[in-house]
């Protein structure tokens, strides 16, 4: 087996996660928002990727392969929406989109 | 043709129903047809008595489809005695309030008697459903025109009044729901003639808390004050003398029935419950300020007593509960009916501004203070034969039971004598007009064969008690 | 015999019924001809079932009938039967032969009360109640007369409806009445669960079998119950004296001559039952004593001249109550039927002094009557002297008799013979106060201004013929009887009532040279006293203080059962089906909105928060998936 360590990949998609997740629950701009569920995403895949190899199964890699394609729908739906805020004179700022408020 | 003859009994009603929702009767057109189809069903329920083997024991005339195999559930209906003379009550009185309803006119005439109708039906299903899934289906049919008969036809209070009454009887079913479906799993059949004996005494007590909702019990009452005024009074007679019969029924055909051990074991009670409604019921009507306010805490006192006759579970006190509970669906019928007729002539049932109602209208004295000394269990009348059983079954559990039952005998003569005298006697009231008629041709059609039913069971009360089998 | 039996019972209530159901297609005056003649066919059917039965063999004279079962439940069965027997005969005769004659005189009485067919038809259903009350062959008939009886009284008590003291005279007998169903409804309760039967027949073959003492004695105490409503004696008696708000022929048919005797009735018809619990005969006896001597008192005040003979009704079955206590039966019914004659009379001629005064009942706004209206003073007085026991009437034949008995039934008998005899002075002051006020002196100018003479009408025909049939009975409706020497009527109960006393002839004339010479010197103090008025009328302040409030009883009822009674129906209201019934569904509501309005704050509509929620719950579970596992 070559290259670093399962363990390493690991680490770094938990970090990536981390900060994904501090990006989703701070930022109140939806863009940044969408960009931090996206690294989120993204650790998850680079986990599923580093566990397949060091497994020696496939599927890991097919999956993640999967979640790109789901990401990449998410970020036309989310981005539409964004763009449809913006055109609309709707500000840009999770923290107001509060219509559903109890 | 014999074993079509309880189906006839359920479908007919619901049938005419759907004639007179789907088809664009006029007014006039829906309530004779609506009169006709109630009065048809009277007919054959006559017809289906004519025929009733008494000497056979068991159920007669029953008719069994299987509806889903894999959970022993099927549509199985049929008549034992007890469930034969309640129909029989059901269907008169019935009867009575769509002639009532039919003579006195109703806003949207097609609605309002198709629902009377379907509710015909629905209580011929309860008495007759053989499978408990049955039972609770057409327990809750027959709930569903009474929410919106009180709601929709009711008096200024029927929104109050009928989410009171939905959140009480809702409250009941689900409870009852679930022990049917505890009962039919664990038995492995929902058939309440092929269904063993069971000692689970929580699904009994499931049973029992929709009953004493729907009877009610103490404290189980709180809808009854508002739905017995708000509704129209055929509706509040139907509520009182039929509906309630529901859990009559249900106490002897399932809970009594198939409950053998806990119904003992739980004995004393139901026995204090109901010893406690009749008691508090009595009181509070006698203090009641309208004769509605009367007639609906007398029916509380008096469905009490009939739980009493039911769990003293004994021959004497079931034979006088089935009995009472035909005395009172007729009682109770006609009493609303003629408060009905009071409030039409005075525009109100207060008795502050009632009075003197005696003078020159001979029917309506007549009618009331009859139907009024027969509510009051005057020995030689059929509820004093009703009453007598029950307490004689009592005092086999107890003499204590008995002994309240004799005071809420003094007490029921009280409150009934004072309904009577504040309606007829003394001083002219403020809202009696000089000119309000005696009773109109139509009325008298509509009360006097009830009274007559009461007259005609006080001369022969063994013609129910003797074609009894339990 | 049975069908003449069942004629006599039946033909009232055809009468009733047909009053009833042809309303205005009867005139007034034929209502009232029905009513009669359906009790005269009742007394003749009575007389032809009399007859009949004395065919038979003395102990042969008992004949039952079923028409139908009544009721049944199980083993439990009820027939609906009469029992053709010397008791029930002979009552048969006597509610339908007075009752006939108070029917007629009620014809004249009634004339021209604009609601004659209601009180025909009331009428005529009485008497069917009062015939099936004596001649029912089942435990639970007879109690089916006996409240159809007090349905009756109800409804002829608050005959006058627009009145409210009569419709509350009429509650109050009604449910003072149902207290008494009550009782007696708890008494056949355990009859049932001992014996399993109620018919008579079945209940005096086992009654010894029936065990237990307090059972038995239970059994005679929720009968005794009963009677003593039903014939308004102590405690349960108020209600009489209001009940004179009814029309006067209703109180000489009901509250004198036939319903409030039927606690005798059923004292002597039951006596096998009762002499298993003597302790409870003994109770009865000295209750009719009580009443008799309070009674007495309570009429020596009275102003109401109704009210005067209500209460000396009271005190008459008093003694027929310590008669059929001591177990004398035939004198009992003896004087049952003489107190049925003289009484009625009494009640009768009262309401022919009413009528004349247009509605006056106070005496002392009377006076002087006696040169008016002689023929009525004259049959007053017979009713009167017979009253008081004054021989050749019939009231000496029959009181004598039974006080006599008294003497020879022990220490208990004797004190309760010495109040007796203490009753009959009484009996002769009250009444006689009553006559010479009313009847004697010069006319009061009240009765000078409204006095109107009643004349040779139809009406007064009426009254007048069956007033004088009843002052001839109360002159010799007693001589079929005589002590010791000649008792064809005792004779004639005796198949059903064993008397367990019979007197010597010395008891028989010390009792009743005692007894009229009682009797003469309360008719001497009252002539002093109210005709002569050589004295003064005595005052005693307390004593009449307490007699005008006839000795407290209503106050104690009303301050005891009354008031109580509505604070705790206030009571149930106010904290019960207020705040916990009608409350309990509001508070369920209020709470069912409240959670509801604690839950959505949480519903912030701020994303974030919801990422924080669900990130922080999969966090959490994580962990304890993690913790679990481990």
């Amino acid at each position: 087996m070559k290259g670093p360590d399962v363990s390493w990949y690991v680490t770094l998609s938990a970090f990536l996660f981390a900060v994904g997740a501090l990006g989703v629950l701070l930022r109140r701009n939806p863009l940044i928002v969408l960009l931090s569920l996206e690294i989120m995403l993204n650790s998850a895949n680079l986990a599923l990727i580093g566990f397949a190899r060091h497994l020696g199964d496939t599927a890991g890699q097919v999956f993640a392969l999967a979640v790109m394609a789901v990401a990449a729908s998410e970020v036309v739906v989310g981005l539409g929406l964004i763009v449809a805020l913006n055109r609309n004179r709707i500000a840009l700022d999770v923290d107001r989109l509060n219509t559903l408020r109890g | 043709m014999n074993e079509w003859l309880t189906t006839i009994l359920i479908l007919l009603p619901i049938g005419a129903a759907l004639i007179v929702w789907l088809l664009p009767w006029s007014s006039q057109a829906a309530g004779s047809l609506a009169l006709l189809a109630a009065l048809a069903e009277v007919g054959i329920w006559i017809n289906t008595l004519t025929r009733f083997d008494f000497d056979a024991a068991g159920i007669q005339f029953d008719q069994q489809q299987t509806w889903f195999d894999d959970l022993g559930v099927s549509y199985h209906v049929g008549l034992s005695s007890f469930s034969l003379w309640l129909i029989g009550m059901a269907v008169v009185v019935m009867a009575a309030a769509v002639a009532y309803a039919f003579w006195t006119g109703r806003d949207r005439p097609r609605a309002y008697f198709g629902l009377m109708l379907f509710l015909t039906g629905a209580v011929v299903g309860v008495f007759s459903a053989q499978d408990l899934l049955l039972f609770y289906v057409f327990f809750e049919a027959m709930l569903i025109p009474l929410y919106v008969l009180v709601g929709v036809w009711g008096g200024a209070g029927r929104l109050t009044a009928t989410i009171k009454f939905v959140i009480y009887t809702m409250a009941g079913s689900l409870l009852m729901l679930a022990a049917i479906v505890v009962y039919g799993l664990s038995e492995g059949t929902f058939d309440l003639v092929e269904g063993a004996d069971s000692d689970n005494a929580w699904v009994f007590l499931g049973f029992v808390a929709a009953f004493a909702v729907k009877a009610p019990l103490f404290p189980l009452h709180g809808w009854l004050p508002d739905a017995y005024r708000e509704s129209s009074p055929e509706v509040a007679a139907v509520l009182s003398g039929v509906v309630s019969k529901a859990a009559g029924y249900g106490f002897l055909a399932i809970a009594i029935a198939k409950f053998d051990e806990p119904a003992r074991d739980l004995q004393p009670l139901l026995l204090g419950l109901a010893a406690v409604g009749l008691v508090y019921g009595s009181i509070v009507a006698f203090r009641a300020p309208d004769v509605r306010g009367v007639i609906a805490y007398s029916s509380l006192a008096q469905m009490s007593l009939i739980t009493i006759g039911l769990f003293a579970l004994n021959d004497l006190g079931s034979t006088g509960a089935v009995l009472q509970m035909v005395n009172h669906g007729l009682l109770s019928g006609a009493l609303f009916l003629i408060a009905g007729v009071i409030e039409r002539r005075a525009a109100t049932g207060e008795f502050a501004r009632l009075g003197g109602m005696a003078r020159g209208r001979p029917a309506l004295a007549t009618l009331l203070m009859t139907t009024g000394v027969i509510a009051l269990a005057v020995p030689g009348s059929t509820a004093f034969a009703g009453e007598f059983l029950i307490l004689a079954g009592a005092f086999d559990e107890g003499w204590g039971w008995a002994v309240v039952g004799g005071v809420a005998i003094v007490l029921a003569a009280m409150y009934m004598l004072r309904l009577i005298s504040a309606v007829l006697h003394e001083q002219v009231g403020t809202s009696v007009p000089d000119e309000a008629l005696d009773l109109r041709p139509g009325e008298l059609a509509v009360i006097v064969p009830l009274v007559a039913s009461l007259l005609a069971l006080s001369v022969w009360p063994a013609a129910i008690t003797d074609h009894l089998s339990f | 015999m049975i069908t003449a039996a069942w004629i006599c019972l039946l033909s009232p209530l055809a009468a009733s019924l047909a009053i009833t159901l042809g309303g205005t297609r009867l005139s007034r005056r034929q209502a009232g001809y029905a009513a009669t003649f359906s009790v005269l066919v009742s007394f003749v059917a009575a007389l032809v079932a009399f007859f009949q039965l004395l065919n038979d063999a003395p102990e042969e004279r008992s004949h039952v009938s079923t028409l139908w079962t009544w009721l049944s439940a199980g083993e439990f069965e009820v027939g609906l039967s009469i029992l053709v027997d010397p008791l029930s005969v002979f009552m048969m005769l006597v509610v339908s032969g007075v009752g006939f004659l108070i029917v007629a005189y009620s014809i004249g009485y009634m004339d021209g009360s604009d609601e004659e067919r209601r009180y025909f038809a009331y009428m005529a259903l009485f008497v069917f109640s009062m015939l099936l009350l004596v001649q029912s062959g089942d435990l639970v008939i007879l109690l089916s007369g006996w409240g159809l009886v007090g349905l009756c009284s109800y409804l002829l008590i608050g005959y006058n409806q627009e009145r409210p003291q009569a419709i509350a005279a009429a509650k109050k007998a009604f449910i003072m009445n149902a207290f008494g169903d009550a009782t007696m409804a708890l008494a056949l309760f355990v009859l049932i669960q001992r014996l399993g039967t109620l018919e008579y027949g079945g209940v005096f073959s086992q009654i010894d079998s029936v065990g237990g003492d307090w059972a038995m004695s239970l059994i005679a105490l929720g009968l005794l119950g009963g009677a003593v409503a039903k014939s308004a004696q102590i405690p349960l008696h108020t209600w009489l004296p209001d009940a004179m708000e009814g029309p006067t022929p209703v109180s000489a048919l009901i509250h004198a001559a036939t319903m409030v005797t039927a606690g005798v009735y059923m004292l002597v018809r039951l006596n096998p039952v009762f002499e298993q619990a003597p302790g409870v005969q003994d109770l009865a006896a000295g209750l009719g004593a009580t009443t008799l001597l309070v009674a007495g008192l309570i009429a020596l005040v009275q102003t109401d001249i109704k009210r005067v003979i209500a209460y000396s009704t009271m005190s008459q079955i008093g003694y027929m109550f310590l008669g059929a206590g001591l177990a004398s039966y035939g004198n009992s019914m003896f004087h049952l039927m003489t107190h049925a004659f003289f009484k009625a009379l009494l009640f009768l001629g009262a309401g022919i002094v009413i009528h004349a005064l247009v509605s006056e009942q106070d005496i002392h706004r009377m006076g002087g009557l006696g040169r008016l209206l002689p023929k009525t003073y004259a049959a007053m007085l017979i009713g009167a002297l017979a009253l008081a026991g004054i021989p050749p009437l019939a009231g000496f034949f029959s009181k004598d008799s039974l006080l006599a008995a008294a003497l020879e039934a022990g220490p208990y008998g004797q004190l309760l013979w010495a109040v007796g005899l203490a009753g009959t002075f009484l009996t002769g002051l009250y009444t006689f106060r009553m006559i010479f006020i009313v009847f004697g002196g010069e006319p009061s100018p009240f009765v000078r201004e409204h006095l109107h003479r009643p004349g040779h009408t139809m009406p007064a025909l009426w009254m007048a013929w069956t007033v004088g049939a009843l002052a001839v009975l109360s002159v010799v409706g007693g001589w079929i009887q005589f002590a010791g020497l000649w008792h064809p009527l005792s004779d004639f109960i005796e198949p059903v009532a064993v008397s367990g006393v019979e007197p010597s002839g010395l008891q028989d004339a010390v009792t009743s040279v005692l007894a009229v010479g009682l009797g003469l010197t309360g008719i001497g103090i009252a002539w002093w006293i109210y005709s002569a008025r050589r004295a003064v009328v005595p005052r005693f302040a307390l004593a009449q203080q307490v007699l005008e409030h006839k000795f407290y009883f209503d106050e104690l009822y009303d301050a005891v059962f009354y008031r109580p009674g509505v604070w705790v129906a206030h009571a149930a209201m106010r904290f019960v089906e207020g705040p916990l019934i009608a409350g309990s569904i509001r508070g369920l509501t209020e709470g069912t909105r409240l959670v509801a309005t604690r839950v959505t704050e949480a519903q912030t509509g701020l994303l974030r928060t919801y990422a924080l929620a669900l990130g922080s719950g999969a966090a959490i579970l994580t962990l304890v998936f993690l913790a679990v596992r481990a």
